[in-house]
């Protein structure tokens, strides 16, 4: 039975989601002029009710063990690929994190695995846009998996490894596109999303990679682990 | 990594100056104020993490900083001092101008970020914010202090597997699965030991008390003047930039009649706070 509080925090993180691309699309429409400004602020500003909303929950330290464990592989594991930059395991943990741990474990995984893992690879612009892009995966794979992961195929999860980390290439050059190219047409949008495209299909094939050689087996393991420690998940 | 006097200031003042510059830096594409910003951001930067690094990020977004602009100039019809044509495409002065100017206030941006990380070290960010969101600085410092023992734990699972198993296969398929099986024993282990740790951090009564930090940081009197000083500079550019923006245009023709000197002044000087800072220290030291 979902209280009137859960209802109203599951209002306000649908509507932090959706915040992100609908200002991108309508500062595109209108040709907005502060456009990199706005979009960044909203960006930054549709993370925080996660990370509120777990604030106000009080977590216990056991509570939150396996995102600081999911989180801390996928800075790792980024840490370990980095020479080759279009390939990166963080995608592919964060979608097993949320199929795990439902989607508010979902994103805070992939935010935090975002936002540490830059530490190490350097701050920027970009943060606030991988912290939302990654979370959006977690949260959308918690969505999809989460109480399935039985019954759901792996090819199915290995399909949406596959589009979710095209959709993550593909909102982290909006900001470039959308934000920096003036006036935008057809023209001038294709040739800011054509320069990603060798980076963004390399993210995505090493995704379903990794997902083909991880999921089941790590699925296996933390579901034996939340048995034997009766871990809550999804709030 | 030369160490600022502006570094000592309390984390406050420090992340409420990058904020106020980055903002300032994308609020405006005057391109006398985006390379004003431009060069604030690359004396920190060069100040902080030495020229190398400085070269090498700069040279990291030369692609970026290419597309942006072409893109910018190549499929735009709205100047009017042309360069070349060349079929369907139209370079113009004008076009190329504001490709370059977009292009480098992404680049400032980015730099501003650099001397952020340099300065606004981890432990300032978690003081910060750990008073804000105790739980979610917890977590980070947790993850901070399991990438370095994954590590280790990864290469004493490899020589262990190296020992009852033989060597990482050479074909490309086995070497993969045996990967996958070295991640899936490191995540197992450290998720089950994980939640030991977090019991054991509870059983001693853990979050009981506030959390204090390693190094103290105190909102002192310099702090105080420092806050007002930059509040008040910021608000001059920021009323100045929004009102400076009929000074130029890009289209048909480019113009551009310098901003006034006042604005221009306290714009720099809010650029070059960190600077100022270590010449008042390098003064008081004098006398």
């Amino acid at each position: 039975m979902k209280t009137l509080r859960t209802r109203i925090a599951d209002i306000i993180e649908m509507c932090a989601l959706v915040a992100v691309p609908a200002t991108l699309l309508w500062c595109a429409v209108r040709s907005y002029e502060h456009t990199a400004l706005l979009t960044l602020i909203v960006a930054l500003g549709s993370v925080l009710p996660f990370f509120l909303r777990f604030e106000s929950a009080k977590p216990r330290p056991r509570d939150f063990m396996p995102i600081v464990v999911l989180a801390a592989l996928a800075a790792a594991g980024r840490i370990v690929f980095g020479p080759l930059p279009n390939v990166m395991p963080v995608t592919a943990i964060v979608i097993v994190a949320g199929a795990c741990f439902g989607k508010e474990g979902g994103f805070l995984t992939g935010a935090l695995a975002a936002l540490t893992s830059n530490m190490f690879f350097g701050q920027g612009p970009w943060t606030p846009w991988q912290m939302y892009a990654w979370g959006l995966v977690g949260f959308v794979a918690g969505v999809l998996f989460f109480g399935r992961t039985q019954s759901v195929s792996l090819v199915a999860v290995l399909a949406y490894g596959l589009l979710s980390s095209l959709c993550y290439g593909i909102l982290l050059d909006s900001w470039h596109v959308v934000g920096f190219i003036s006036p935008l047409n057809w023209k001038s949008a294709l040739a800011g999303y054509a320069a990603g495209i060798p980076f963004n299909v390399g993210h995505a094939l090493s995704t379903v990679v990794f997902l083909a050689l991880i999921y089941k087996p790590w699925i296996k393991k933390i579901d034996r682990i939340k048995l034997k420690f009766g871990i809550t998940s999804q709030s | 990594m030369r160490r600022s006097l502006f570094s000592l200031a309390h984390p406050a003042v420090i992340f409420l100056y990058f904020c106020a510059v980055i903002v300032l830096c994308m609020s405006t594409l005057n391109p006398a104020f985006v390379l004003l910003s431009y060069v604030g951001a690359s004396a920190l930067a060069i100040f902080t993490s030495g020229l190398r690094r400085y070269g090498k990020t700069c040279l990291v977004f030369i692609p970026v900083f290419l597309v942006i602009t072409l893109a910018n100039a190549l499929f735009n019809h709205l100047g009017e001092t042309f360069l070349f044509h060349a079929g369907p495409l139209r370079l113009s002065l004008e076009a190329l101008i504001y490709g370059a100017t977009s292009a480098l206030m992404l680049l400032s941006v980015i730099l501003w970020f650099l001397s952020y990380q340099n300065i606004m070290t981890t432990d300032k960010f978690l003081c910060l914010f750990g008073r804000i969101m105790p739980a979610t600085s917890l977590i980070m410092s947790m993850i901070f202090r399991y990438i370095p023992l994954l590590a280790n734990r990864g290469h004493e699972i490899l020589m262990s597997q190296k020992n009852l198993m033989g060597d990482v296969p050479r074909k490309k398929l086995q070497s993969l699965s045996y990967g996958a099986r070295l991640s899936s024993i490191l995540m197992g282990w450290s998720l089950e030991q994980s939640i030991e740790t977090a019991d054991s951090m509870r059983a001693r009564g853990f979050g009981s008390h506030k959390r204090t930090t390693y190094t103290p940081f105190s909102f002192g009197g310099f702090d105080v003047v420092a806050l007002m000083l930059l509040a008040f500079l910021t608000i001059i550019s920021l009323y100045n930039l929004i009102v400076a923006r009929a000074d130029f245009m890009f289209y048909p023709y480019f113009s551009l009649s310098l901003p006034h000197a006042l604005v221009t002044t306290s714009y720099a000087l809010l650029l070059l706070f960190p600077f100022l800072v270590e010449l008042k220290g390098a003064l008081s030291c004098r006398i």
